[in-house]
C-alpha cells in the first residue's frame, strides 16, 4: 500500500512517501523543539534506507535535519531546487554532508520529470525546464 | 542578547530569522521592524548582527556584508562542485576549514 506521512514540524514541512515496492522519498525537513523530528519519525517507522531525499527549496525550514539524516541513513539519490538560492547555515551543513557521501547522486528535477515507482508514478510540477543554472547563478 | 543571524526568508511584510546551532532558533520579524536599523533593501540570504530582547524582540541590527559575501562564495563554490564538477576557489577555502 502507497503510504503518505504528513509531518507536523511547526514550520516549513516533512513529508514521507512510501510506495508498495518498498521505496521511500523524504520530501524537506525541520527541527524545532516540541515537535516530532523527521529522523527520529523516519527511525521509528523503521526507515532504513531512503530512495530519495527532496530538498524543495532552500529555507533553513525546509532543510533543517536533512544533514543528520544524509549522514545516518543511507539514501541513494537528492533532488535540490537551485532556483531559490538562500546561502544560510542549514544549506550549507547540508551541501556539506552531502560532499562526504560521494556515492549519492544529485538531481535538479523540473516539471518535465516523471518516476516510476513500481505501479505508482511521480510527477515533478515545478520548476519548468527552461529554467537554467546560468540564468540564475550571479 | 547580540547574536548572528540570517534573513532566510522573506513573506508577506515578514523576515524570517534564523541563528543559534545550525538555524534551530527560527523566529519571525516584520520588516518595517527590521527596517528601523537597516534602511537599505534587505535580500533573502544576507548575514546581519541581532540584538534580541528577553521576549524576543529585535532591539538593534546591523548588516554583516562581508560575511554574507563569504558564505554565497563558499556555497556557490559547493554546489558546483557537488552538482557540476567545477572547482573554484570557495572550494578551496572550504577544504581548508573542514578536513
Amino acid at each position: 500500500m502507497f503510504r503518505i506521512h504528513f509531518l507536523d514540524v511547526g514550520r516549513g514541512d516533512s513529508i514521507i512517501l512510501q510506495f508498495e515496492n518498498g521505496r521511500t522519498y523524504l520530501i524537506d525537513s525541520n527541527e524545532i523543539s516540541g515537535k516530532v523530528t523527521p529522523f527520529d519519525y523516519l527511525r521509528k517507522i523503521k526507515v532504513v534506507e531512503l530512495e530519495t531525499v527532496v530538498a524543495t527549496h532552500l529555507h533553513t525550514d525546509h532543510l533543517l535535519g536533512l544533514q543528520r539524516i544524509i549522514e545516518s541513513i543511507p539514501n541513494r539519490q537528492v533532488w535540490l531546487n537551485e532556483y531559490n538560492y538562500i546561502p544560510n547555515e542549514a544549506y550549507e551543513n547540508f551541501l556539506l554532508a552531502l560532499r562526504n557521501e560521494p556515492d549519492i547522486r544529485i538531481y535538479f528535477p523540473h516539471s518535465a520529470m516523471k518516476v516510476i515507482e513500481g505501479k505508482d508514478r511521480l510527477q515533478v510540477l515545478a520548476p519548468p525546464p527552461n529554467l537554467l543554472y546560468s540564468n540564475y547563478f550571479f | 542578547m547580540k547574536t548572528t543571524a540570517c534573513l532566510d526568508a522573506i513573506n508577506n511584510g515578514y523576515a524570517r530569522l534564523t541563528y543559534g546551532e545550525g538555524g534551530r532558533e527560527q523566529i519571525d520579524v516584520r520588516l518595517t521592524t527590521l527596517s528601523k536599523y537597516i534602511p537599505e533593501k534587505l535580500e533573502e540570504g544576507e548575514i546581519l548582527e541581532l540584538t534580541i530582547s528577553d521576549s524576543k524582540e529585535v532591539v538593534d541590527a546591523q548588516r554583516l556584508v562581508e560575511e554574507t559575501e563569504r558564505r554565497r562564495r563558499r556555497l556557490k563554490a559547493l554546489i558546483d562542485w557537488l552538482a557540476y564538477g567545477i572547482y573554484s576557489d570557495g572550494l578551496g577555502e572550504l577544504n581548508k576549514e573542514n578536513v
